[in-house]
This record gives C-alpha cells, sequence and structure tokens, in this order.
C-alpha cells in the first residue's frame, strides 16, 4: 500500500489497520466503564497513544533538522517534512479528544491551563513549520530554514510534558489503570504506534522521490550550497 | 451529549482524522507513480 512498495510493506499496513478493529473491540467491550469517569475515560484510548505519537513525531522532526544542519543532505530534509505533517495530524486528534473529554469531565470544552496552552502552541508550531516550506524557494535556503525551525520547534515538547508536573494544572499528571485497562491501552499504542510509524515512512518516500523527480540530476545528493541561477556567471 | 456519545464522537473524529491521512498518503502516491512512469 502506499508509496513504499514490497510485501512486506503491504504485510506492514494489511497489520497496523487490522489492529484498529481489534482495539476498537477491547475500547468498547473489553475494557470496562471507569467508576468515577464514566464512559468517557475511554476516550483516553486513543488521545495518550495520539500524544505520545505526536511527541514522537516531533522528535522525528528535531533529529532530522539536527542531521540535516549536520550534513547538509536532502534526505533528512524529506524526513523532518515528514515528521512535521505526522505531529499536525497527531496534535489535532490529541487536542480534539481532549476537549470532548474536558466537556465531560470539567464541563467545559477549554481551559488556558499550562498543558493544554503548551499543547496548542506544539500544533501551532508545527501547522507554521508547513506554512514556511512554501514560502522559501530555494530548495537549500528552505532546507536550512526548516531544520533550524524544526530544532528550536522541539523545545516546547518538554514543555508539554512537564507542564502538569511542575505547575498547578487542571489536566491529571498521570493515570493508574490496571488489568483490561492496561492491556486495552497498550493495544492502542501499538496500533498508533505502527500507523504513526507507517504514515513518516510513506510521506518520506514520497517526499524522496518527488525531489528525485523535481531534480533529476541531482540523483539523491545534496546540492552545493550556492544554487546554480540560469544565465549568471559561473 | 452523554459520556458514551462524547467517547463514540471523539473516536470517531480521532479515526476519521488519521483515515483522512491515510487516504491522502495514498492518493500522493498513486498520482507519484503516474508521474514516475510519465518521467515528469
Amino acid at each position: 500500500m502506499l508509496a513504499m512498495h514490497g510485501r512486506w510493506v503491504r504485510i506492514y499496513w494489511a497489520g497496523s489497520l487490522a489492529l484498529v478493529p481489534l482495539s476498537l473491540v477491547l475500547a468498547l467491550w473489553y475494557a470496562p466503564i471507569d467508576e468515577t469517569m464514566g464512559p468517557i475515560q475511554k476516550i483516553v484510548y486513543l488521545h495518550v497513544p495520539a500524544a505520545i505519537n505526536a511527541f514522537l513525531a516531533c522528535a522525528v522532526v528535531s533529529f532530522a533538522s539536527v542531521a540535516y544542519t549536520w550534513q547538509r543532505r536532502p534526505e533528512w530534509d524529506d524526513l523532518a517534512h515528514a515528521g512535521a505533517q505526522v505531529s499536525v495530524v497527531f496534535c489535532t486528534v490529541v487536542l480534539l479528544t481532549g476537549m470532548l473529554w474536558g466537556r465531560q469531565t470539567w464541563g467545559h470544552w477549554w481551559a488556558w491551563s499550562p498543558r493544554l496552552t503548551f499543547s496548542l502552541v506544539l500544533l501551532l508550531l508545527y501547522v507554521a513549520y508547513l506554512l514556511i516550506r512554501p514560502a522559501v524557494h530555494s530548495p537549500e535556503r528552505r532546507a536550512l530554514v526548516c531544520a533550524v525551525y524544526g530544532t528550536i520547534a522541539f523545545l516546547d515538547v518538554p514543555l508539554v510534558y512537564l507542564s502538569t508536573r511542575l505547575l498547578p494544572d487542571i489536566h491529571p499528571s498521570e493515570m493508574d489503570l490496571s488489568g483490561p485497562m492496561q492491556t486495552t491501552m497498550f493495544a492502542w499504542l501499538l496500533t498508533i504506534t505502527l500507523l504513526a510509524g507507517g504514515m513518516v515512512l510513506t510521506r518520506f518516500s514520497l517526499n524522496s522521490r518527488a525531489r528525485k523527480l523535481e531534480h533529476p540530476d541531482e540523483g539523491g545528493v545534496a546540492p552545493g550550497p550556492h544554487p546554480r541561477i540560469p544565465g549568471a556567471r559561473a | 451529549m452523554t459520556g458514551t456519545a462524547a467517547f463514540m464522537v471523539g473516536y470517531g473524529i480521532g479515526l476519521g482524522i488519521l483515515a483522512g491521512y491515510l487516504l491522502h498518503l495514498w492518493r500522493s502516491a498513486r498520482a507519484m507513480s503516474r508521474r514516475e512512469r510519465n518521467g515528469s
């Protein structure tokens, strides 16, 4: 399926997608209803793994950005771009499922608490990353600008994680799950992580293939620091 | 909205976003394969 070829890739996607209905069955019927929060507690099986994978996607952007700054190979820029797209997808899922949970638990959709505010900032930072890319025309300059931005943007991730531990916050800092609830959480964590990994690798593959189509002469090797301008003297 | 309805709406929205992005990737991959076949 998707951009990557080969039997193993198809098996990977078939297995990952098959886990979704299995995890749904676990969340709907296997995991018991929480005594204090009621049925809305079940949304954490999607909310928490989505948050973890949003963080992982941000880490991919940061790692690839540092690697690009070091080596100037365009493949790292392709990977950072892929990670940024996936982080925006998962940050959106986290915020929307969190808002539904907050409406049921706190009585309102949103609170400007540290955890929620830093999470919103995280989404906006990576949306901005995706908006910056088409604004810079030179591929080398775009990759460098995004690498610097992607490295700095990651600083918000520890702020999101530590906010509930270091600051007074309405958001719960940790959740005590056991038995069927813990099993369901692990199932969803596996499912969402496999999906997120597949998304990043597929987007990365598409980015690389698009770049090689647009610049077939470069063959995947980073161009020099000064791009050739048609008509200009060498 | 009851708790059950809220969590089902949450799963619908969350999985809907993920499915939408997967569909976008799949369509992009098909378009890329066509471009590669045409060599442009």
